[in-house]
């Protein structure tokens, strides 16, 4: 390779520049992709409850009932329906059954956040930053954490994972749109977070509270200047981003906001703690996050803070501040979380609660990833400064030698690290899990003859455990499922008293058995065969036997 | 975005009438092609079960208490395997398999199966076994931490204390 600047100008050594980072971050996709598509490989069922919701949405599209509730009959559509179309789409395309797809799928979807996230760093910082940034987002972040918990290449198709690309994009939209204070980029804004909301509320929270906030220091910024040209055109512009928001989002907002109100009774679907978070596993907090990538990182964000990145795209000043403020409203918002769960599990204290914590810790960390890159590369060019005479790190990431050479480190970093990133537990154990979860269950036999058997609005009484295996994925409906699980606009105690009382009623004569069974429209009842003789009423009640194995009895009315 | 697109379509169209690119690009694309092969190659091998047998024992890991777990582990040629407390008690006595795929360690026993696992590091292969007590399937927050398992020697067969 000659590389000899008398043969390549600046403008041919950027090019340069741009092709090295495009195959650097070729090489470590296809690092990334390999043990994401083993971790899948074979696979026809996943044990994560969350696959059984998603599933349970996804069996209603494709059964033709979208906007129903498909765990309560009569409820209506609760959660973000985004990965559920996706999975619909791709169920219809290959003709593969939902929970093949829902488990497979993830591997090549959640491609997209890397490479959301290597656009989003070209697009603020330039190519070289971007490729440092992917490797510490692929292969440095996630430590010991589990994959759901920290943004990162993780190939489960879960709402957190996979719609983080959603907010990357979102971010260089929300930074289009206030360059200017023309109404068209603010709009793709607004839009992009409305589509943001339909695949995930954490990242569309944080967009709009960026552009919230932005709109506000904008005008505060123009009344305190007397600048009449600029307070007003801004302030038009992001009422048109809340409009197209509003617009867009109405798949979702039109039935929470339109059929709940926005009312949630169930708390338990924001007070669910990730256990790295509680203050009971604090050992755990610290054994995942006292690593050298968190100390980079920190010193990243000092530099950021105190300007001392360089500027390569002429984009900084305004790059900055939405860094910084994402950082910032990620921070308050997991910490406002966080407590409102402390306060109501330990206390009793019911604050408002917005999501679990974790969601907002995941995009803490997000942000955590671009300080750490952001760090890598102001000490490389440090180093360079005082050891080779070179120039400042933004001069020296125009030029191809410098970029080589750090190119060569990391990719010998990411290579050396390879070996335990492509055996991480997030690989290996979840992996494992499912295949335990498929041969317990014969491949979800259950399930599937459940959702065959059983018309759409078949209402089956049977205890909560039930609820979650085989019947929540299977889309038919229940008296109570566990909370987390449940539609957070109905009155989930309610309905868990309502099945006890029920179940007791299966045991021994009960006042009130009749009137709950109609007022929930409850066709089947749902045993294993071991509790079935100790229930002397189920009989009376349910005297039709529909089904029988060695797991199983279903019994109708 | 766009500066993305129009980088990549610079370069593409520079690799084509430039020979300075295509020198640039082939190069770099085969010190990271072998790159990649050497990372592949550091996490997949075959590792036979003869390899595995032996006497473990627990190290520790930072922050996480782990002194529920058994002290020892030990792999048998014949397929016993036994685990053995602090105090050198035995906690657990059943037959292991090794499941080269998965490279995991099954066991006739849900308490252990699937518990123990072979994980890659630059410094080669190492067994490690999940902090958690309760059963892979039923976690569903998934604590998957793990500890790692040092060989200390070959099967020691009796007792692990001499």
């Amino acid at each position: 390779m000659n590389l000899d600047r008398s043969s390549l100008d600046i403008k041919r050594e950027q090019h340069g520049v741009a092709l090295l980072s495009v195959l650097m971050f070729l090489f470590m996709f296809v690092l990334a992709l390999i043990p994401g598509v083993k971790a899948v490989e074979g696979l026809t069922w996943g044990a994560s409850v969350d696959f059984h919701r998603d599933a349970a949405f996804v069996r209603a599209v494709v059964e033709g009932h979208y906007g129903e509730d498909p765990i309560y009959l009569g409820g209506s559509l609760w959660f973000t329906p985004m990965v559920g179309w996706i999975e619909a789409c791709a169920v219809w395309i290959t003709g593969l059954p939902v929970d093949q797809v829902i488990i497979q799928i993830g591997a090549y979807s959640n491609l997209l956040a890397p490479i959301a996230f290597f656009i989003m760093m070209w697009y603020f910082f330039g190519p070289v930053r971007a490729v440092v940034t992917v490797a510490v987002f692929l292969f440095f972040i996630i430590g010991r954490e589990p994959g759901w918990a920290v943004p990162t290449y993780s190939p489960r198709l879960i709402p957190v994972s996979f719609c983080q690309w959603f907010f990357y994009i979102e971010v260089i939209l929300i930074h289009r749109a206030f360059m200017t204070t023309r109404i068209g980029p603010s709009i793709w804004a607004g839009a992009g977070a409305g589509v943001t909301f339909l695949a995930h509320a954490a990242p569309a929270l944080i967009a709009v509270l960026l552009i919230f906030t932005y709109t506000v220091r904008s005008i505060v910024k123009a009344i305190r200047s007397k600048d009449g040209t600029y307070g007003w055109p801004r302030l038009r512009a992001s009422l048109a981003a809340g409009a197209a928001f509003i617009l867009f989002s109405l798949p979702l907002t039109m039935i929470v906001v339109g059929e709940y109100g926005m009312q949630v009774v169930n708390r338990a679907y924001f007070l669910y703690n990730y256990y790295g978070l509680t203050l009971r596993n604090s050992d755990i907090f610290l054994y995942h996050n006292v690593a050298l990538i968190n100390v980079v990182a920190a010193a990243g964000l000092y530099l950021l803070v105190r300007r001392r990145i360089a500027d390569t795209t002429e984009r900084f000043e305004l790059a900055r501040w939405i860094l910084l403020a994402w950082f910032a409203l990620a921070f308050v918002l997991m910490v406002y979380s966080w407590v409102v769960t402390v306060l109501d599990g330990t206390y009793g204290i019911q604050l408002p609660g917005i999501l679990p914590a974790f969601h907002f810790y995941f995009y803490l960390k997000a942000a955590w990833v671009v300080f750490a890159g952001l760090a890598i590369w102001e000490a490389y060019a440090w180093v360079m400064a005082r050891i080779a005479k070179r120039g400042t790190a933004a001069r020296l990431s125009l030029h191809l030698k410098p970029v080589v050479g750090f190119f060569a480190l990391l990719a010998i970093a990411c290579t050396l690290h390879y070996p335990a990133y492509a055996t991480r537990r997030d690989v290996f154990a979840v992996r494992n899990r499912n295949l335990e979860f498929m041969e317990r269950t014969n491949n979800g036999e259950a399930c599937v003859l459940f959702n065959k058997m059983l018309p759409w609005d078949a209402v089956i009484l049977c205890e909560v455990d039930l609820s979650v295996w085989p019947l929540l994925p299977s889309a038919r409906k229940v008296v109570a499922t566990v909370p987390n699980m449940g539609n957070p606009y109905l009155d989930q105690s309610q309905r868990t008293k309502d099945n006890d009382r029920l179940m007791q009623g299966m045991h021994q004569p009960g006042d009130d058995t009749r009137k709950l069974l109609d007022a929930y429209h409850v066709t089947h009842l749902l045993v294993r065969p071991g509790d079935l003789p100790a229930m002397q009423e189920a009989g009376r009640w349910f005297p039709v036997e529909v089904f029988r194995n060695e797991e199983y009895v279903l019994l109708a009315r | 975005m766009i500066t993305l697109y129009w980088a990549t379509c610079c370069g593409m169209a520079s690799i084509i009438h430039d020979r300075s690119y295509l020198r640039l690009a082939l190069g770099a694309s085969l010190v990271l092609g072998v790159l990649a092969f050497v990372s592949y190659r550091l996490v997949r091998f075959e590792v036979p079960e003869s390899e595995l047998i032996g006497t473990y024992e627990r190290s520790r890991v930072p922050f996480l208490k782990v002194s529920h777990l058994p002290r020892i582990l030990v792999l048998r040629p014949d397929g016993s395997m036994q685990l053995y407390g602090p105090e050198g008690e035995q906690v657990f006595s059943g037959a292991w398999r090794w499941d080269d795929r998965e490279r995991v360690i099954r066991v006739d026993d849900r308490r252990w199966d699937r518990q123990i696992r072979l994980r890659s590091t630059l410094m080669g292969p190492r067994l490690s076994m999940r902090i958690s007590t309760i059963a892979l399937e039923e976690d569903h927050p998934e604590h998957d931490e793990e500890v790692d398992l040092v060989k200390v020697g070959a099967d020691i067969p009796g007792s692990v204390t001499n």
